[in-house]
């Protein structure tokens, strides 16, 4: 149970007004006053009236609205935070400060240390005193000609306050001289720090690392609840920023893992919160919101717009619809979307397969091309409102209790931008997007829990009520005490004058005293705790704790997943390799591929050809590699169509030959292009057209050296009847040579490797397919590998000689025909292979190593690297 | 043998006597060698201890470590050697006079060390820059809070995308651009890789890059080429007898003129062969006559070659020139080195190529800036630069710097032999101002011998240079210590023997070259004879066969001597792979540090593809893994059946499979729906992601499928990598391997677990026996950059620069190229390195050190047997190959074509865990004050658009609340103010004249209505406005706050709630008939507390001040 001392709560019973530092120590304090009204056997009571600073300020200010003719107007948050961006940057300007808005805050908070301490800063001493003295000049003219006041500055409003007697502060710890003298003269008290009389004694713990401590920490709360479920508890927890997930993790999995195993941890249910908040911008639903609008501020990325389209906030981006869009600006390659560009877009979704795909872009199109060009931050307001209306933001879900708070302070951020009026002036679209998300970035949200048993908190100040149990985390030597950590922005030596504590080693040395005196004073039980290491840099118990007596912690410490893993049973294992068989009345897609694939790895075939796991492309700017691929490739089939035999490459001169390839580079192209939604950019075009005129021509020079040949017709399509079906192939190219041989010619981009035609599994196996499809004619096949730095020639001729640069067959290989009935029994059983629905995860070497489907084959990754690796050694040790 | 007489051990024994004396003079700068196991930090610590006893704070002592775990143990060294002080106990290696005046000195100055250690400033040079860069944050042009970035290399790829794709809107880029496409074969892809690439290593090259002035960088770079020719030039006119050159000049001239076509072009320069750059030409030309296209010495002439076969004489004369060439020692290298030599002048291309490339990245720069600003955090060289922009301005320190350095008084540095240019500049500018003499000291302690860190740009030339030259203006006093008190005197005498033949013979800054220096057992040591050091000869082409002698050597070793710490170190990564499976086979305890990809771990597998599904719902391998993993183990034939024809929402077609009478499949699959609905439709959709992921997984039983201590830790390894990463939720597909690219698995350290980890990752341990597997295989080098830089230290002063932008991927790779000299270069350096590796490697061993490795008749280049073969080339030769295993052995770990779906394992397909006890819980939930909810369940919801009509209703209720304080006749304020207040609370400009009058009419009509005025009226007794209130309702705490409460004239309590609504057209009664309906529960939560505060039940009602209207509702309760 949360307590008062009998001080405050005289105090507060009498009417009295109870100032704290922040809005969480207010919460507990008005807990700590109900438990103590209920436990007196009241059923009802005047509330009692705690504030934070902040809060009793405008309390203050709106009371003296009596008092005054004319009050300036408080600022709001959002308009007082715009001013000092302003003003802020302005004052950086002659320093080139990068980023000058990280400095926003830092300005602040050194223009509240210099009124808490009274400092007196007449002149600029540093690049850092001057920019902090000019912003707050210009923040005070521009207050004045707005006849404004903001909240940063205290003293800025104090003419406007009369605060009495009737008002008490508590748990400031660091309270500035200056406040100090102030509240005194106008007879308000402060409750001064704990005195050492009333401090208990604490237990001290040591964990090997932080997650230890953390879980351990958790183990401490269940059992302080499990023996008094109406404990009330604080986790201190001074890194908490950094390890806020390993107590959100320690804490749910041990407090609320019976939601967490059913129906998942919402916010309502959840035993334990954590104060401090985060950006508005980080909850999921305002970081939808703020994409959706970020498409106003210019091209966003496809990482960007992908992340818009799968969100669960859009109810007018249906689920299905959205998703098949993402999948085909993916399979289309759009790195960057821009309003602009989404009717080419739909254009070329405009197709009827694709209606689904289209309908949500359709939506999103006319959402966003209804906001106006250039308006004020009310109409920006109203026109971002109607566009998250109309994409059905936040969704057609029922919202949790947290969703629902972080919506309503987004709307609230709205109105708050709406309220700048005049301030920001006319925005553009652009602008006005921007302004928003950075709004959304700067504000620090919290959702308001229920009274919860367990708080955890990085505020290291005085708690005010008493606690059942405190706990205290990280108490290590580098971090208690802190080192000295000065202001930036204000001269060191006038701080340490002043007194601010955090400015010297001594200051700091009897801070952290006091506060772990303040901590055993306000619990019933208190431990501290820190960790022998930290991401592997050993560490030491802070040396204020030797003053406290070591514990023993149980060490039977809850962890979920071990708990998990603890009562399983032994795993089973099982076999299977094979998956159904292909139907016979459905026709085979994807020709080639299928051999392919199923001599790689025949797992890899079943799931990438059967069950469709293909890879998620990634889109990237440039043109991607397999439409680099295609555009070469139809090119070259341009090219053989008009110039279809060796005697016609011979009669062309070198300007003919590069006029031929460019024009048929260019055809290639334009079709290419046409295909591509909003084209490629113009010059990414021309270097690729430049790029593949070169490699074509390249691979003329080669062509040119050959025997007479003849191209029959190129890439036709050739039936391929294999293990008791038909493939469709379509090989690049078929030449007829001088004797009437045939050659078959597979154009490769990218680097050349190795064709091994005699190999128990073929790693290419299209190239014979393509051999034995062609009839029985064939007496050569090869693969051209269009490179930038020459040309690749793999493949295997009947004899020597027959085609230039081919490599002659090796010594002892078996004769040609003999090698045709060989590869035709090799792909005999693979096509049955890939028939049967025969899956095993039994890869060629190397298959694995650019393959997407590791985590879904299971491949064993040790088995893999031992054989690579002795693979490896092989090839290494042969080498010169 | 020991190749170092006892002589040089005794002045050996000196000079290490001397150093650990002269250490601890707090008067002067030094610089100190300490080779491996010479316990320099205990001559560290007991320095810092000396400076302690003489400063007036602690903080104006500085000592930079290389890491954070090397800083927090020197920081304890000092703190356990202070308590140690206090309580009287000696502290080995450190005299306790020195330790009783740092004590003395503490409490005189009442620093309090003990109570308050961060004083000490003992931090590594990334947390130094961190304080000085946010210390100053406007000088440091940096802002104050400097977070880095958990995945850098993905803002490196933003910015190198974002400046390739902004080219167009400046010429200069886009030219620079346009040439880098071409250069690159317009891939996209790799010109963005490469240059984020650059972006990660911009600390070196951008300073350099920046610092020539507009243009002056080809001239720089030209100033540099020559410098470098000379000196090359130079070594061969001292290496070659002037007889012999001259000699060669006349050749060279005659077989000039004698070559066919010669004289076409006039007259031709005489030939010259200086050390002039200009000379190059004559020197190639002398390269071609002397050497065959395989580099071997020529045997004949030809007319070709310009003596015609006609000309006798002079065919002799030259056959006779080149045997005395050749008899000179060295000459083949040289004159083969020659071809390589670049021209003196870059091609006008390269030029262009250069200036092109230098402005792309210049520029790529300026876009990491700006993405650093838009709040991605930042990366390391980023703080460090900005430190250094707060200590000094165009060269000069600023005003900080003398501050800062002013304020400090001594500097110690450690691991100074991986210090890099930048840090040097760092200590420049820290100790700019100080004066010889002034009672400042610098104290840098390295062993240059150990030196491996280039890859990080670390310039042991460095440590050569401040020995030599000082540091800025310090000069530094050199001290060597030579003792080592690690290893045993064989296993010393084995290392002072062998790498003396390895190292180079002499030091030299530009090669990065460090001859070796001999340690001494100290005279304390045990003579111990056992075989210290053992070399073992593998089966070539076996990788098992040294996995098999790596278990036996380990066996061995267990069985001598049990307790022995045993350490396997492996150059690269890859190397461990097999002798770890074996040892794992054998049941030996491993210990694997940082060697296995996080990513390639089954447990991580399984993560990632529930984070991918949880990510995109159309991400068909991810799903599909989820449905083929142990919790749900669908066969292939399910799997098509089920997803067979699914559409894009896989989830939505799961859940429809669930449907109906489910099947044991469809069972499985409603398990696996239902752990994921809450994290995908359900209460945790807005959790972040890595909660929704690790709250999935353990609703799937993940633990129960992976559930060793490792898997437990690489299991949070990656969760932890989701929970940092900012941008995590936006990835999908295999972008979140991104997330895990730097990551490795790590193995929780074990008691008695052999070690396994990389030579480097071993640097600062140590083993009683360590084994050195794969010496013979070929290390990797790194992939050519866009830009090749080398910056070498020239003597005297200065550096000659060197860039050369990465050749076009059309052009012949192989010829004389600036960009192939650096290479070279740098291939020299590398390979000085390595036996710099191999001896950090070597002296990690207490009593025995094993060496593995295959050669059949000479070591394979490039790996680190070929490094040490001079040394042991004979000896390793000589031993007997190690016999190959048993075929048995072989086929265990050869099962490549086995098929593997063979070893398939699944959670019984019926078994799920049992929930926790949960009593406990139920019960804590179920008492809780549950406070200030109830306000808001029945507050009707807000949307900004309403915005302006709460603000009007916020400035009523105040309003009302003062005229019932103040009286009517207070009256309302003007519409200004009303304004100005509808401004504070956020009501649009255009819409405030509105609201403001609308407030104006409703406290106008209330002070005009009877009704009105009868609630503001200060007549009725026990009266309350405003009034706060707290108590049980419903079993929950709620806060109220009761508009007006009063007692009227027949003695009724009212309880009456202001509602600022309007309503248009329409029937007035029936608006306010459905506003009494929906406040009802509300007022009759506000009666019952104030009834249970006592007196009689109190009447309810409404009151529209700007409707003029007041409405009674019924009173019962809810
Ligand atoms: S990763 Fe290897 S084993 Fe798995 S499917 Fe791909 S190729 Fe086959």
């Amino acid at each position: 149970m949360l307590e008062l001392t009998s001080e405050l709560l005289t105090h507060l019973e009498s009417g009295g007004t109870l100032v704290v530092p922040s809005r969480q120590r207010a919460t507990a304090v008005r807990l700590a006053h109900s438990s103590a009204m209920l436990a007196a056997g009241l059923k009802v009571w005047n509330s009692p009236d705690v504030l934070p600073w902040n809060g009793w300020l405008e309390r203050e200010l709106d009371a003296a609205r009596a008092r005054f003719e004319s009050l300036p107007r408080r600022l709001s948050s959002a308009e007082e935070w715009l001013l000092w961006r302003d003003v802020v940057r302005e004052a950086c300007t002659e320093f080139g400060v990068l980023m000058p808005d990280a400095l926003i805050a830092a300005v602040r908070r050194a223009v509240g240390r210099m009124d808490d301490f009274g400092l007196q800063l007449p002149a600029a001493t540093s690049a850092e005193t001057a920019v902090l003295l000019n912003a707050r000049a210009a923040f005070r003219r521009r207050c004045q000609e707005l006849g404004a006041i903001g909240a940063t500055s205290w003293q800025d409003c104090v003419e406007y306050l009369r605060p009495t007697q009737r008002v008490l502060l508590a748990g400031f710890p660091t309270l500035g001289a200056a406040r100090r003298r102030w509240l005194q003269q106008h007879g308000v008290r402060v409750v001064g720090a704990v005195e050492s009389a009333d401090s208990r004694a604490a237990s001290v713990a040591a964990f090997e690392e932080p997650s230890a401590e953390a879980r351990a920490a958790a183990q401490w709360c269940w059992t302080r609840l499990e023996r008094d479920p109406r404990a009330r508890l604080l986790l201190v927890v001074p890194r908490l920023a950094q390890q806020r997930h390993l107590y959100e993790r320690a804490l749910s999995q041990r407090l609320d893992f019976a939601a967490l195993l059913s129906t998942g941890i919402s916010a309502g249910s959840s035993l334990f919160a954590i104060e401090g908040g985060r950006p508005l911008s980080s909850y999921a639903l305002v970081a939808a919101a703020i994409d959706l609008i970020g498409l106003l501020a210019g091209p966003v990325s496809f990482t960007q717009f992908g992340a818009l389209l799968r969100s669960p906030y859009f109810s007018a981006l249906e689920r299905e619809g959205a998703l098949r869009l993402e999948l085909w600006l993916r399979e289309h390659n759009i790195a960057e979307l821009s309003v602009r560009q989404l009717p080419a877009l739909i254009g070329a979704l405009n197709l009827p397969h694709e209606a689904a795909a289209a309908a949500p872009l359709q939506r999103l199109s006319a959402a966003l091309t209804s906001v106006p060009g250039t308006a004020s931050a009310d109409d920006w307001a109203q026109a971002l409102a109607a566009l998250l209306q109309r994409c059905g933001w936040p969704g057609a879900l029922t919202l949790g209790s947290d969703e629902h708070q972080v919506r309503v302070r987004f709307d609230e951020l709205l109105g708050e931008f709406a309220g700048m009026g005049s301030l920001p002036g006319r925005l553009r679209a652009a602008e006005a997007a921007t302004l928003m998300s950075e709004l959304a970035q700067r504000l620090t949200f919290e959702p308001a829990t229920d009274d919860v048993p367990v708080t955890v908190t990085a505020n290291l100040d005085d708690p005010i009520a008493h606690y059942d149990g405190i706990w205290v985390a990280g108490l290590s030597a580098d971090l208690w005490p802190a080192p000295a950590q000065p202001d930036p922005l204000l001269p060191p030596l006038a701080q340490q004058q002043s007194g601010l504590p955090e400015a010297s080693a001594a200051g700091q040395l009897s801070l952290a005293g006091q506060r772990l005196q303040q901590w055993r004073a306000r619990a019933g039980e208190c431990v501290f705790s820190w960790s022998h290491s930290d991401a592997g840099v050993p560490n030491d118990p802070s040396p204020l704790l030797s003053a406290s007596s070591p514990t023993a912690l149980p060490d039977d410490t809850f962890d979920l997943p071990q708990w998990i893993a603890a009562q399983a049973p032994p795993m089973e294992a099982w076999v299977d390799s094979r998956g159904p068989p292909v139907s016979p009345s459905l026709p085979l897609a994807r020709g080639v591929r299928i051999l392919e694939l199923q001599s790689l790895c025949p797992f890899r075939g079943f799931a990438e050809l059967r069950l469709r796991a293909c890879r998620l492309p990634e889109p990237a700017p440039g043109i991607d590699r397999s439409r680099r691929g295609q555009l070469l490739h139809a090119a070259l089939e341009h090219f053989w169509r008009q110039t279809r035999d060796s005697t016609a490459l011979l009669s062309l001169d070198p300007e003919r030959t590069r006029e031929r390839v460019r024009q048929c580079v260019a055809q290639a192209a334009a079709a290419q292009n046409a295909r591509q939604p909003g084209g490629f950019p113009a010059e990414l075009l021309t270097r690729e057209c430049a790029r593949a005129a070169r490699l074509i021509e390249h691979l003329l020079e080669w062509e040119r050296t050959r025997e007479a040949f003849q191209v029959q017709s190129p890439e036709s399509r050739l039936a391929f009847a294999v293990g008791g079906t038909t493939l469709a192939l379509r090989p690049d190219r078929v030449d007829r040579l001088a004797d009437g041989a045939l050659a078959v010619i597979d154009y490769k981009s990218g680097a050349a490797r190795p064709f091994d035609a005699f190999a128990d599994r073929l790693a290419q196996p299209q190239l014979p397919a393509y051999a034995l499809a062609s009839g029985a004619g064939v007496s050569a096949v090869l693969m051209l590998h269009l490179q930038s730095h020459g040309l690749g020639i793999r493949g295997l001729a009947d004899r020597s000689g027959r085609l230039p640069k081919l490599k002659p067959p090796p010594e002892g290989a078996p004769a040609w025909p003999e090698l045709m009935r060989r590869w035709a029994g090799q792909l005999e059983l693979l096509m049955a292979e890939y028939l049967s629905g025969y899956a095993a995860v039994q890869p060629l070497k190397d298959a694995c190593a650019h393959c997407h489907l590791r985590m879904l084959c299971r491949v064993d990754p040790q088995l893999l690297e031992a054989a690579e690796l002795a693979a490896e050694s092989v090839s290494e040790s042969v080498e010169p | 043998m020991s190749l170092i007489p006892a002589a040089t051990d005794a002045v050996a024994e000196q000079l290490d006597q001397h150093a650990r004396r002269e250490a601890l003079d707090v008067h002067r700068s030094m610089l100190l060698q300490a080779p491996a196991g010479s316990g320099k930090t205990t001559v560290l610590t007991a320095r810092f201890l000396a400076l302690l006893a003489t400063v007036e704070e602690p903080e104006q002592i500085l000592a930079i470590t290389f890491t954070r775990k090397a800083a927090a143990e020197m920081r304890r060294r000092v703190l356990a050697a202070l308590q140690a002080a206090r309580d009287g106990t000696a502290v080995t290696g450190i005299a306790s006079e020195l330790l009783q005046a740092a004590l003395r000195r503490d409490a005189h100055r009442d620093w309090t060390l003990l109570q308050n250690p961060s004083r000490l400033r003992i931090e590594t040079i990334d947390a130094l820059n961190h304080w000085l860069a946010t210390q100053l944050p406007v000088a440091a042009r940096s802002g104050p809070s400097l977070e880095i970035a958990a995945a850098r290399s993905v803002l490196y790829r933003r910015a190198a995308r974002r400046c390739l794709q902004g080219a167009a809107e400046e010429p200069a880029i886009a030219a620079a651009v346009e040439r880098l496409f071409d250069r690159l074969d317009n891939d996209w892809g790799k010109v963005e890789q490469l240059l984020a690439d650059m972006l990660g290593q911009r600390s070196h090259w951008l300073p350099r890059v920046l610092r020539a002035p507009d243009g002056g960088l080809v001239q720089r770079v030209e100033e540099s080429l020559r410098s470098v020719l000379s000196a090359e030039l130079a070594r061969l006119v001292a290496a070659i007898p002037a007889a012999l050159l001259r000699e060669a000049e006349q050749l060279l001239d005659y077989a000039r003129r004698q070559r066919p076509g010669a004289n076409v072009g006039g007259a031709q320069s005489p030939v010259q062969l200086s050390a002039q750059p200009e000379s190059l030409p004559h020197w190639r030309s002398l390269c071609a006559l002397t050497l065959t296209g395989e580099q071997e010495w020529r045997r004949s002439f030809t007319v070709k070659d310009g003596f015609p076969p006609t000309d006798r004489p002079m065919k002799d004369r030259v056959q006779i020139w080149l045997q005395r060439l050749a008899a000179v020692p060295n000459s083949q290298p040289l004159c083969r080195r020659l071809r390589d030599l670049p021209a003196a002048q870059l091609e006008p291309d390269d030029r262009e190529a250069l200036e092109a490339l230098a402005l792309l990245l210049t520029r790529a720069a300026a876009e990491l800036q700006l993405v650093f600003a838009s709040g991605a955090g930042v990366d390391y060289p980023y703080v460090a630069g900005a430190a250094r922009s707060a200590l000094s301005e165009q060269g000069a320190p600023t005003e900080f710097a003398l501050r800062a350095g002013g304020a400090l008084r001594h500097i110690l540095v450690d691991e100074f032999q991986d210090t890099s240019v930048e840090q040097i500049e760092l200590l420049q500018a820290l100790t700019a101002g100080w004066a010889a003499g002034d009672g400042r000291t610098l104290f840098v302690v390295g062993d240059p011998m150990q030196s491996i860190y280039q890859f990080r740009e670390a310039e042991v030339g460095l440590f050569l240079q401040a020995r030599d030259q000082g540091i800025g203006e310090i000069r530094l006093e050199s001290l060597e210590l030579r003792y080592n008190f690690r290893s045993t005197p064989p296993l010393i005498r084995w290392l002072n023997e062998h790498f003396a033949q390895v190292f180079p013979a002499l030091n030299d800054a530009r090669l990065a070259a460090i001859r070796y220096l001999p340690s001494l057992p100290p005279p304390s040591a045990v003579a111990d004879d056992q075989g210290a050091v053992r070399l073992h000869r593998l089966p070539p082409e076996d990788a098992l066969a040294e996995a098999e002698r790596v278990v036996q050597i380990v066996r061995a070793t267990r069985q001598s001597d049990p307790q022995a710490t045993i350490a396997i170190l492996v150059a690269g990564r890859e190397h461990a792979q097999l002798p770890a499976a074996q040892l794992r086979a054998a049941g030996f305890n491993l210990r694997g540090v940082d060697l296995e990809r996080l990513r390639d771990r089954p447990v991580v597998r399984d993560l990632s593809a529930l984070t991918r599904a949880l990510l995109h719902g159309a991400d068909r391998t991810a799903w599909l893994a989820l449905l083929r993993a142990p919790w749900c183990a669908l066969t292939l034939a399910e799997i098509d059946a089920v997803l067979g024809d699914a559409g894009a929402d896989l989830f939505s077609a799961l859940t429809r499979v669930t449907d109906g009478s489910p099947s044991p499949p469809q069972r499985r699959i409603a398990r696996v729906c239902a752990a994921l609905m809450p994290a995908i439709d359900g209460a945790e959709r807005g959790l972040p992601l890595w909660q929704r992921v690790e709250h999935s997984w353990l609703r799937l039983a993940g633990p129960a499928v992976h559930r060793s201590e490792v898997d437990r830790i690489d299991a949070q390894r990656f969760l932890d990598a989701l929970a940092v990463h900012a941008d995590a939720e936006r990835l999908a597909g295999e972008g979140i391997d991104e997330l895990t690219d730097e990551l490795w698995s790590a193995s929780p350290a074990q008691a008695g677990a052999i070690e396994l980890m990389t030579m480097h990752a071993a640097k600062g341990l140590e083993w009683d026996v360590v084994i050195l597997p794969g010496l013979h295989r070929r290390l990797r080098t790194p992939p050519d950059p866009l830009l090749h830089w080398i910056d070498l230290p020239r003597s005297g002063s200065g550096t000659d620069l060197l860039l050369a932008p990465i050749r076009a991927s059309t052009e012949d790779s192989r010829g004389p190229s600036l960009a192939n000299y650096i290479k070279a270069l740098r291939r020299q350096r590398a390979q000085l390195e390595r036996a710099r590796l191999l001896y950090v490697a070597a002296t990690r061993a207490r009593r025995q050190l094993h060496l593995l490795g295959a050669a059949i008749d000479s070591a394979v280049s490039g790996s680190l047997l070929a490094v040490l073969w001079p040394a042991v080339g004979e000896e390793f030769l000589a031993l007997l190959v190690a016999a190959a295993p048993v075929a048995a052995t072989r086929q265990s770990a050869d099962a490549r074509n086995a098929p593997q779906s063979l070893g398939l394992s699944r959670l019984p397909p019926n078994w799920s865990p049992s929930a926790p006890p949960a009593v406990a819980a139920i019960e804590v939930a179920s008492r809780r004050l549950r406070l200030g909810s109830a306000e808001s369940a029945d507050t009707p919801e807000y949307s900004w658009v309403g915005a302006s009509a709460r603000a009007v209703g916020t400035i009523v209720h105040a309003e009302l609340h003062r005229l019932t304080t103040e009286g009517a006749a207070a009256g309302h304020r003007s519409a200004r103010d009303y304004q100005a207040w509808l401004a504070e609370l956020g009501v649009p400009a255009v819409e405030r004249a509105r609201a403001a009058q609308r407030v104006t009419q409703a406290l106008r009509s209330t002070l005009e209505d009877e009704r009105g005025r009868w609630l503001l009226s200060g007549a009725h007794p026990d009266a309350r406005s405003e009034w706060r209130l707290t108590g049980v309702h419903a079993g929950r705490v709620v806060n109220i706050i009761i508009d007006r409460l009063l007692t009227d004239e027949h003695g009724d309590r009212w309880i009456i709630d202001y509602k600022t609504s309007t309503h248009e057209g329409g029937d007035v009664r029936l608006f306010l008939d459905s506003e009494a309906q929906r406040y009802q529960p509300q007022l009759a939560r506000y009666a019952a507390l104030v009834e249970a505060r006592g007196g009689p039940a109190p009447r309810l009602a409404l009151y529209f001040p700007l409707l003029g209207e007041f409405r009674e509702i019924g009173s019962s309760v809810d």
